[in-house]
C-alpha cells in the first residue's frame, strides 16, 4: 500500500480571495506533491444580502453602490469563478499535479468541514486591501504536525517574512522544528481570538484544526487573511490503493 | 625571321610541333623553384599594387582576363602582400540604444576590442544576475522594503480591525463579496435573511438599519484612503528598489568602465545601460524554475544567455583574430545582397516575426573595412541589388543594411534601422574582359567608382626566359595540385600544348586552369603507367582521351563524308566547286571540317548572289566577305566594261548558319574557276580570306581546319596529292597534331602557304593565273584571261541584249 498523498483544497469566495490562495496553495502543492482542487464559494450569506431590496456593497475604492440585486451578484460570482479556474489552469500546467476546479453555492464553513474530515489541506484565500507583509502565523497546540510546521517554515523563508507562533492553550509549546522570531501565548481563549484579530491582512496562518479552540471566527469564519488548515484525520487514499 | 616561300608545301619543320627537351636543363620539375610571381603580367600586377595603395574611395579596381589566367590567385597575392604592411583596422560591435531600440548604435573600437568588450559585458549581467537578487533577498533590504509597507498598511489596518471590533459590537458582519464589501446584520453568529428581517419588528429593523448604515460609513470612510495609501506606497518601495539597484549596478559596472576608459563610444553605452539596468532591475529578479536544483550552481549559469538580459548584450560585428597582422582580405565567393551588406534576421515569436540588434549580421563590406574586398564580377551582377548596393556603399563611404524584402515592400513587420557603418575599403571586382567593356559602356557609375583596370594577358611570347618561367609554373601547379613531378619532356610536350591552345607556334598560354587540368590528367595516366613523373606520352595520352572524350560529334561528321552523305571530293577537279574549312565550336572543343562551296555564273546586272544570305544563314562578316570578294572581281577584270556578271555562291548541305570571312578565298576560287571555266583540283581544301586586292589574309582555328581535312581525307585514303592552301600570315599559328606533322614528313599531305589570289588559283587550276602585259592585257590561256575573256563576252551579251530591246521596244 502506498502512501495517499494529500489533497490540497483551495477555497475562496470572491477572485481577491482566489488570487491569495493560488498564490499559497502552489507553494504547499509543490511540497505534498499533491492534488489540486479548487472551490469557489458563492456563499449563501453573500447571496442573501444581495437579495435584500436596496442592498449595497462598497467597493474597495470606498465607492458605495445600490440596488446590486441578486443577479449581478450571481454573473460577479461567475465572472470570478472564470478567472479563479484560469488562473489556476495556467498555473498548474507547471506543476506534476492534477487539478480541478468547482463552482458551488453554500457556507465556507461546510467546506471547512468536509475537508476536515477528509483529511485535506485547505488553503483559504485571504483579500488583504494593499500589498504588506503579515507574518506566517503557526498556530501551535498539543496536536504537533510536522509538515505544517515546516510549511510554515518554508513559507517564512521563501516569502521574506517573520515567523510567528501563537500557542493555543497553555499546554502547547513552540515546535522544535520551526524557529520562530516571536511565541506569543495569550492567556486564554478571548486574548486569542483578540489576537488573530489584530493580525494584519497580508497574514497567512497555519493551523490545525485540532488545536483551535471552539468559536474562533478568525479562523472557521470569513477572515481578513489566508489561512493553511488541516485535520488529524486519517486521508482518504487519492491513488486508490 | 625565316622566309617563308609562298605557293610551295611546308616541311614538317615549320608546322610547330618540335621542341627539344634537353635545352629546358633539367631532368623534372622536382628540380625547380615555384613561381610565386606571374610572368608576363607586370602591368597588370602594377595596376594591382596602385589599387591597393591609392586611398581614394572611387579608386577601385576591375581585374580582367581570361578563366584560368590566374588573375584571382595574382590578385589574392598582391593584396595580400599590401594588407600585410597596413594597420589593423577597427572593430566594430552593435548594441542596443536603450531610446530607441529600432535604431541600434554602432560603435567602433580599436582593433581586437570587441571581443573584449562583449566578455566584460557578460561578465557583467552574470554578476548582477547573481548580486542583485541576493541584494533584494538580504535582510537589510526586506527590513526596509517591510518598514515602508508598514509605515502605509499600519494605519489602514488599525483602522480596518477597530471597525471588525465595532462591527461585532453592533452584531453587524462584513463580508467579502465579488462586487466589493457587504455589510450585514448577525443574528445568533449568521447573517440575518431578508425574510427574517422583515419579520423582525419595525423598531429592531431600525437598529439594525441604524448599525448596518454607520458601519457602511465607515467602512467607506477606511476604503476611500486606500488608493491613495497604495500609491505612496507603491512609489516609496520603487524609491527603495531604486536605491538598492544603483548601488549593485555601480558597484559592478565601474569595473566594466574602467577598462574602456578614454574610449568615448563605449562609456556612453555603459552609462546607458547603467541607467536601463536600474529602471529594469526586475529583470535581474526573475526566478527561474528549477534553478537551485540544476547541475550547476547558479554562480556558474550563463545568465546573459537568458532572453531578458538580450537588451545588454554585445552584438560583435567585426573583430579582428587574434595574430592578425595587417588590413583583411576578403574574398567573397556569394555575393549576395546580405552576404555583402549584412542582414538582420528574424525569429517567429506566436506568429510574428521578430527581431533585435542581436539579430543583425555583418557582411563581406564589414569584415574587409579598412582592407580589401574581392569579388566575382560575373556572380555580383547576377545577384539582385547586390551590384547597386555595393555602388551605394561604394558612393556614401558607408555600410547601411537593408533587405530585398524591405526594398520590394514585402516585409510588413518591425524591422530595425542600424546605424550605418563608415565604410573604408578596396573593391577588387575580377571578370572577364566583356563585363568591364559592358560595364563601362552602359553603367555610367561604373567607371567613376572603379577607376582603375588590370588586364591580365595569359598569351606571353616564346623565349627561352618565358621557357624557363612555364617551366617552373608548371612545378608550381604540380605542387599545389599534389601532382607527381613532370619530366623534362613532358614539360616540352605541355609547353607545345600550351602553343596550340595559344593558337600560335610562337607564343604560348600561362592559362592556369587549362594546363593545370590536363597535368591532373596526364598524372592520372602516369600513375596509371606505375610512372614517378609525368613523360611526354602522359600528356600525349591525356591529350588523345580529351579530344576522344569530346569526338563524338566530330567522328559523326566525319562518317557523314565517308558514307557519302556529306558530298566532298578528295580527288579528281570540278568547275566552280571547292573544299572551304570551317571550324565547329561546341564550347570545351572544337574541331573543323570541309565544307562545299560552289559557285555558278551567268550574264546579268553585276550582281553576286550569296545564298547563304538571302536564306539568312549568314551572318554579316560572311555576307561582307563575298562583297569584298566582288570588289576584286569589279576592280580586277574588265574596268572598263559595266559588270554583267550574275552569279551565285553557297555552302552546299549547310543547314546551320555561317559566319566568319575565313571562306571568302575559298568562295573567290570557285567563282573564278566557274567564270574560267577550269576545273579546281578537289585534293585541295582552302582557308584564308581575301582583301579587294587579292591578298589572302590570316584566319583563326587554322590548326583545326587543316587537321579537319587531313581527318576526312585519312578516312578515305591519303592520295599525296591532298592538301589544304592557308594564308601566309598563318604559317607562324601552325601547332599541328602529330599526325599530321608525320604525315607530311612523309609525303602523304601538302600544307601551302599563299600570299594572294593568283598564287592560289594557280596552285588549283594547274595553270598560271596571268599577268597584264604592258598593254594591259592577260595572257589569253590563263585563268586571269579567261575571267576576263568571259566577263567581257558577258558584258557583250548584256549590250547586245540591250540594244534588241530598245529596238523591240522603238517598234512596238
Amino acid at each position: 500500500m502506498t502512501e495517499a498523498r494529500a489533497r490540497i483544497v483551495l477555497g475562496a469566495t470572491c477572485y481577491a480571495e482566489a488570487h491569495s490562495a493560488l498564490r499559497i496553495g502552489l507553494r504547499v502543492a509543490a511540497r505534498f506533491s499533491g492534488e489540486l482542487n479548487a472551490v469557489l464559494i458563492e456563499e449563501e450569506a453573500v447571496l442573501a444580502i444581495a437579495r435584500r431590496p436596496g442592498a449595497r456593497i462598497i467597493t474597495p475604492a470606498g465607492q458605495r453602490v445600490s440596488g446590486i440585486g441578486a443577479e449581478s451578484m450571481a454573473a460577479a460570482f461567475l465572472r470570478d469563478a472564470e478567472r479563479f479556474e484560469r488562473e489556476l489552469a495556467a498555473a498548474a500546467s507547471s506543476l506534476p499535479a492534477r487539478w480541478s476546479f468547482a463552482r458551488r453555492t453554500g457556507r465556507m464553513a461546510a467546506l471547512l468541514t468536509e475537508a476536515a474530515l477528509a483529511g485535506d489541506v485547505l488553503v483559504l484565500g485571504g483579500a488583504p486591501l494593499a500589498r504588506t507583509s503579515g507574518d506566517v502565523v503557526y498556530l501551535a497546540g498539543s496536536h504537533a504536525d510536522p509538515e505544517l510546521e515546516a510549511i510554515a517554515q518554508d513559507l517564512a523563508a521563501d516569502l521574506h517574512r517573520p515567523l510567528k507562533v501563537i500557542l493555543a492553550d497553555e499546554t502547547a509549546a513552540a515546535p522544535e522544528t520551526v524557529v520562530p522570531r516571536e511565541v506569543i501565548r495569550p492567556r486564554d481563549a478571548e486574548a486569542l481570538r483578540r489576537e488573530l484579530a489584530r493580525l494584519a491582512s497580508d497574514t497567512i496562518l497555519i493551523a490545525n484544526l485540532a488545536n483551535v479552540p471552539p468559536d474562533m471566527p478568525e479562523v472557521s469564519g470569513p477572515a481578513r487573511f489566508t489561512r493553511i488548515l488541516r485535520s488529524n484525520a486519517p486521508r482518504e487514499d487519492a491513488a486508490g490503493d | 625571321m625565316t622566309k617563308i616561300v609562298t605557293a610551295e608545301p611546308l616541311g614538317a619543320e615549320a608546322l610547330g610541333g618540335d621542341f627539344d627537351p634537353d635545352t629546358l636543363g633539367f631532368a623534372t620539375t622536382k628540380e625547380l623553384e615555384p613561381l610565386d610571381a606571374w610572368p608576363g603580367q607586370d602591368r597588370a600586377l602594377g595596376a594591382i599594387r596602385m589599387a591597393a595603395k591609392v586611398p581614394h574611395s572611387t579608386f577601385n579596381l576591375f581585374v580582367l582576363g581570361n578563366a584560368g589566367s590566374g588573375r584571382h590567385e595574382a590578385t589574392r597575392a598582391e593584396l595580400a602582400r599590401a594588407a600585410a604592411e597596413r594597420d589593423n583596422p577597427n572593430d566594430w560591435v552593435y548594441v542596443n540604444n536603450f531610446d530607441d531600440p529600432r535604431r541600434p548604435k554602432a560603435i567602433r573600437l580599436s582593433s581586437g576590442k570587441a571581443e573584449e568588450l562583449r566578455k566584460v559585458v557578460e561578465k557583467l549581467i552574470d554578476d548582477l544576475a547573481n548580486d542583485l537578487p541576493a541584494l533584494f533577498e538580504s535582510e537589510d533590504y526586506q527590513t526596509r522594503r517591510r518598514s515602508v509597507e508598514e509605515e502605509f498598511s499600519k494605519e489602514q489596518e488599525a483602522a480596518m480591525t477597530e471597525l471588525a471590533e465595532k462591527a461585532r459590537a453592533r452584531s453587524v458582519a462584513i463580508l467579502r463579496t465579488p462586487m466589493g464589501f457587504a455589510v450585514a446584520a448577525l443574528r445568533d453568529g449568521e447573517v440575518l435573511t431578508p425574510e427574517a428581517y422583515r419579520e423582525l419588528p419595525p423598531e429592531e429593523r431600525e437598529k439594525i438599519d441604524e448599525a448596518v448604515g454607520k458601519t457602511e460609513d465607515e467602512l467607506e470612510a477606511i476604503l476611500k484612503h486606500v488608493p491613495k495609501r497604495v500609491k505612496d506606497q507603491r512609489r516609496k518601495v520603487e524609491e527603495l528598489n531604486v536605491a538598492m539597484a544603483e548601488g549593485g549596478v555601480d558597484a559592478a559596472i565601474s569595473d566594466a568602465m574602467a577598462q574602456f576608459e578614454g574610449q568615448d563610444e563605449v562609456i556612453a553605452f555603459f552609462k546607458a545601460m547603467r541607467k536601463d539596468m536600474i529602471e529594469n532591475a526586475e529583470l535581474f529578479l526573475i526566478q527561474e524554475e528549477g534553478a537551485r536544483a540544476g547541475g550547476f550552481p547558479v554562480a556558474t549559469t550563463k545568465h546573459y544567455t537568458k532572453p531578458q538580459f538580450q537588451r545588454y548584450l554585445v552584438n560583435v560585428v567585426v573583430s579582428q583574430a587574434d595574430g592578425q597582422d595587417g588590413a583583411p582580405v576578403v574574398v567573397e565567393t556569394l555575393p549576395t545582397l546580405s552576404n555583402l551588406i549584412g542582414r538582420i534576421e528574424y525569429i517567429s515569436h506566436q506568429g510574428t516575426l521578430v527581431t533585435n540588434f542581436t539579430m543583425i549580421r555583418p557582411g563581406a563590406l564589414h569584415r574587409a573595412n579598412g582592407g580589401y574586398l574581392v569579388l566575382d564580377a560575373r556572380q555580383l551582377l547576377t545577384e539582385p541589388f547586390a551590384w547597386d548596393a555595393l555602388k551605394r556603399c561604394i558612393r556614401t563611404g558607408e555600410i547601411k543594411i537593408f533587405s530585398a524584402g524591405e526594398r520590394l515592400s514585402l516585409i510588413s513587420t518591425v524591422s530595425l534601422e542600424p546605424d550605418p557603418v563608415p565604410l573604408s575599403v578596396r573593391v577588387v571586382l575580377v571578370g572577364e574582359r566583356i563585363l568591364y567593356y559592358l560595364l563601362t559602356a552602359l553603367d555610367p557609375e561604373f567607371p567613376r567608382l572603379f577607376k582603375l583596370e588590370a588586364d591580365f594577358d595569359d598569351i606571353v611570347p616564346r623565349s627561352p626566359e618565358t621557357r624557363e618561367l612555364f617551366a617552373r609554373l608548371s612545378a608550381s601547379i604540380v605542387r599545389r595540385e599534389g601532382l607527381s613531378p613532370i619530366r623534362a619532356d613532358g614539360v616540352g610536350r605541355l609547353l607545345l600544348e600550351s602553343a596550340r591552345v595559344a593558337d600560335d607556334a610562337e607564343r604560348f598560354t600561362l592559362n592556369i586552369g587549362k594546363l593545370s587540368d590536363l597535368l591532373c590528367e596526364a598524372d592520372h595516366w602516369a600513375r596509371e603507367a606505375g610512372a614517378e613523373a609525368i613523360r611526354e606520352e602522359d600528356i600525349e595520352t591525356a591529350i588523345a582521351a580529351a579530344d576522344r572524350r569530346a569526338g563524338r560529334i566530330r567522328e559523326l561528321s566525319e562518317d557523314a563524308v565517308a558514307r557519302g552523305t556529306l558530298l566532298i571530293d578528295m580527288d579528281g577537279a570540278r568547275v566552280g566547286q571547292i573544299n572551304a574549312l570551317s571550324v565547329i565550336d561546341l564550347g570545351g572543343t572544337r574541331f573543323g571540317r570541309p565544307s562545299r562551296v560552289t559557285a555558278r555564273v551567268r550574264v546579268g546586272s553585276g550582281k553576286v548572289v550569296d545564298i547563304e544570305r538571302e536564306t539568312e544563314l549568314g551572318g554579316p562578316i560572311h555576307s561582307k566577305g563575298v562583297m569584298i570578294l566582288s570588289g576584286y572581281l569589279a576592280g580586277h577584270y574588265a574596268t572598263e566594261l559595266p559588270m554583267s556578271l550574275w552569279a551565285s555562291l553557297v555552302f552546299e548541305q549547310s543547314y546551320g548558319g555561317v559566319e566568319g570571312d575565313s571562306a571568302s578565298a575559298a568562295e573567290l576560287f570557285a567563282l573564278l574557276s566557274a567564270l574560267a571555266n577550269l576545273p579546281i583540283d578537289q585534293s585541295f581544301a582552302v582557308t584564308g580570306s581575301v582583301n579587294q586586292f587579292g591578298d589572302v589574309q590570316a584566319i583563326g582555328g587554322v590548326n583545326e581546319k587543316i587537321e579537319g581535312f587531313f581527318d576526312t581525307c585519312a578516312r578515305a585514303g591519303l592520295t599525296g596529292r591532298q592538301g589544304v592552301l592557308i594564308p601566309v600570315s598563318n604559317v607562324k599559328h601552325l601547332v599541328l597534331r602529330d599526325r599530321v606533322v608525320n604525315a607530311v614528313r612523309e609525303g602523304k599531305f601538302r600544307i601551302i602557304p599563299i600570299g594572294t589570289i593568283d598564287e592560289g588559283i594557280s596552285l588549283l587550276t594547274g595553270r598560271p593565273a596571268g599577268d597584264r602585259d604592258s598593254k594591259g592585257a592577260f595572257p589569253e590561256d590563263s585563268v586571269n584571261g579567261l575571267v576576263e575573256a568571259r566577263l567581257t563576252e558577258f558584258a557583250e551579251v548584256r549590250r547586245r541584249f540591250g540594244q534588241k530591246r530598245g529596238k523591240e521596244g522603238e517598234d512596238e
